[in-house]
């Protein structure tokens, strides 16, 4: 069996893109199908692994949301299975585990993102919508290939930003732990080394405010402390006047 | 002295210093107690050996008498026999020695009619006192005397006195202060290093407890030693292992009921939003929420208590400034105004969410958390303090039970479910952390987390 690895057109105006559903529950699955149905989305569904298997033959999917639990097989090794063939389109695990092994196993089987039940069906629908946008950037942008799907850690300098737990490992295993705004800009720098960001870039979630905004560079000079504390850590994040920010490193992953 | 007085009776209530105390008593009586057994009877073998000596002398001159009686009795009166002499008749006797006349009858014979006396007296008269000093004796010589009667071969009746230098009994060394100093001593050492081996398991054992009562899920103790230890440490170990598996039993019960809620609870949560009444939607949800909280809460808790996580060593600033500016982030009156500059080896996501539930509580009860970091004595001492109305000193141990909550009317509007702190102080205890709760003078309520800078087994 071949396993479609098509390329996709960038979810550009409406926001269309396919999506196919993968739950044992026929509820839940109507459910989202519904949910997303409203959004505009060519939504199929799936009960099972065949069926999931079955449905990707027939026709590829922007985004498939997996369940688990589903009655011939784990989620789990089905989404390994995807990625092991080749498969190299988003996937969302939906699961009513909520335990950080689940999640971290996951993500490292290939998921690209996670989401635990119950959740909010507008938090379904950003996540679904942000890795449209996600596969349209790395169609075109060039950094797409910079990041490896299950790299857990980028390395830059003396550091490891841990993508998973989301915190900065040091050379010898120290943990330092940052806040959501610090990780989300040193993300942010990381996907872009050495090129200048704007506040813009760095915080598209504050785009009204973010020219008034003075939070980023109060945030930077957080991120620079924690950054100095290791030899060589100092001089990571250069500001360009009037300009934004630099990481001024090189990122391998791992 | 009064510090060294409550060492000796901490010592003294304890096991090991009352197993050293009685051995040494033990030990060092029954030595000393053997000593003098030893001495006793070394006098009276000594005393025997004299009482053999009469008895020689004796039966020495009943042969002279028996081969030559006339030559025997000049001799005698002539004072030629060097030990014997005729009978004095100024003698005062003393008792019979009925030791002595046993020997003697056995020596000779019953029919010998002996009689045996000690001569009390002063019983060599001034016999010596003529001569020269006697070579190899100094000094004053004392003399023992027995007064002898017997019937000889002959059937004359002979009376004679027996004169032996009293034997002088030695001095016996190991009866000095000094010899019973050393064996005090040494019967000391001996029954501390022996209390200290039969406490050594006991230790063990508390130690073992110990690291049981802060962490669920410790390693079992290595069986070895005697038969008795191995059978209490394999017990024990049995008993650590019963508990954990009624744990993790519990863990899976609730696992399991709130895995099971939790696709119906998302059905209803994609239902609610086919509810046209926006209102009424909202309000839904709202319940919706409240129902998922909890058994969110309910299956933290049964995680909390069996928590997998990795030790790591962690910078506790970032953590705890991480903590503070995401809440101040979303608006929340959270602040810090002390940090503690080190890196701790503990589990950082027991301590994140052990820190997230007394932050929420602060806020939702107390309308702020104040965060201070210090160190003491080598334990790292975090404080979340609010400015709420505090809670009765009474109940504040209860609080920590689950399902408590400071007060009814005022928590059920907030949404709590009321195991916040009970998770929190879990979660502390999974890394060694001990967490308190106390009213401030000022008003308000503080929790302190403390935790040892150092991991259980000294990893740092």
């Amino acid at each position: 069996m071949t396993m479609p690895s098509a390329s996709f057109s960038p979810s550009g105006g409406s926001a269309s893109g396919s999506v196919l559903v993968v739950d044992d529950d026929p509820d839940i699955r109507e459910l989202i199908i519904a949910q997303l149905e409203r959004e505009s989305f060519a939504v199929r569904a799936a009960g099972s692994v065949g069926e999931t298997l079955t449905a990707l033959e027939e026709a590829p999917a922007d985004v498939v949301v997996l369940d688990l639990n589903l009655p011939d097989g784990d989620g789990l090794n089905l989404c390994r299975d995807l990625r092991s063939r080749g498969y190299a389109d988003a996937i969302i695990m939906v699961t009513a585990r909520d335990s950080a092994i689940d999640r971290v196993l996951g993500l490292e089987l290939g998921a690209d993102d996670y989401l635990t039940k119950p959740f909010e069906p507008r938090e379904l629908l950003a996540r679904v919508r942000n890795l449209l946008r996600r596969i349209g950037s790395n169609e075109s942008g060039a950094e797409a290939l910079a990041r490896p799907r299950n790299a857990r850690f980028a390395q830059f300098g003396p550091w490891k930003l841990d993508l998973l737990l989301r915190r900065l490992v040091t050379g010898d295993g120290r943990l330092v732990m940052l806040s959501s705004a610090e990780y989300r800009l040193l993300s942010r720098m990381v996907e872009a080394p050495n090129q200048v960001l704007g506040r813009e870039a760095l915080s598209p979630e504050r785009k009204a405010t973010v020219a008034f905004d003075r939070s980023i560079d109060l945030q930077i000079s957080r991120l620079r402390q924690k950054l100095a504390a290791e030899k060589g850590g100092a001089d990571l994040i250069i500001t360009v006047r009037s300009e934004g920010y630099v990481l001024a490193a090189n990122v391998t992953y791992e | 002295m009064k510090r060294i007085w409550r060492l000796v009776c901490d010592f003294l209530a304890s096991l090991a210093g009352r197993i050293a105390l009685l051995l040494m008593l033990g030990i060092a009586s029954a030595s000393i107690a053997s000593l003098v057994v030893a001495e006793h009877l070394r006098i009276l073998a000594l005393q025997h050996l004299q009482l053999e000596r009469v008895v020689a002398s004796t039966a020495d001159i009943a042969n002279r008498f028996a081969h030559n009686p006339e030559a025997t009795q000049s001799q005698l009166d002539a004072r030629d026999l060097f030990g014997v002499r005729n009978a004095m008749p100024d003698a005062v006797l003393g008792e019979a020695d009925p030791r002595l006349a046993d020997m003697l009858e056995q020596n000779m014979g019953v029919r010998a009619g002996i009689t045996v006396q000690r001569i009390t007296s002063k019983c060599f008269g001034e016999a010596y006192v003529n001569r020269n000093s006697i070579a190899g004796v100094k000094g004053k010589i004392d003399i023992d005397c027995w007064q002898v009667g017997f019937t000889d071969a002959r059937g004359v009746r002979r009376l004679v006195t027996i004169d032996l230098f009293a034997l002088e009994i030695p001095h016996n060394g190991s009866l000095d202060p000094i010899y019973l100093f050393l064996i005090v001593l040494a019967s000391a050492l001996v029954s501390l290093w022996a209390a200290r081996l039969t406490t050594v398991p006991l230790r063990r054992l508390t130690g073992a407890a110990q690291r049981f009562s802060l962490s669920i899920d410790p390693e079992a103790i290595p069986v070895s030693g005697p038969g008795e230890v191995r059978v209490a440490l394999e017990t024990f170990n049995l008993m650590q292992q019963r508990v954990r598996d009624g744990f993790r039993e519990r863990t899976h019960i609730l696992a399991a009921i709130a895995h099971d809620l939790q696709t119906p609870i998302t059905r209803l949560r994609l239902r609610l939003e086919q509810v046209q009444d926006a209102t009424l939607r909202e309000r839904l949800v709202g319940d919706l929420a409240a129902m998922q909280s909890l058994v969110r809460d309910g299956l933290d808790l049964a995680r909390a208590s069996e928590n997998r996580e990795e030790w790591s060593m962690v910078d506790i600033d970032s953590l705890v400034t991480s903590l503070v500016e995401d809440h101040a982030e979303m608006g929340a009156p959270v602040t810090l105004s002390s940090q503690c500059g080190v890196s701790a080896w503990i589990k950082p996501d027991a301590l994140t969410r052990c820190l997230e539930n007394l932050i929420s509580n602060g806020v939702k009860y107390g309308g702020e958390a104040r965060l201070t970091c210090a160190i003491f004595e080598g334990s790292v001492e975090i404080a979340v303090a609010d400015s709420g109305p505090g809670i009765p000193e009474e109940r504040l141990a209860e609080m920590f039970e689950p399902f408590v909550r400071g007060e009814a009317s005022r928590s059920r509007s907030t949404g709590g479910t009321g195991i916040g702190l009970t998770i929190a102080r879990a979660q502390a205890n999974s890394f060694g952390g001990v967490l308190s709760l106390a009213n401030r003078p000022e008003g308000g309520v503080i929790a302190r987390l403390s935790f040892p800078i150092q991991g259980p087994d000294g990893t740092a």
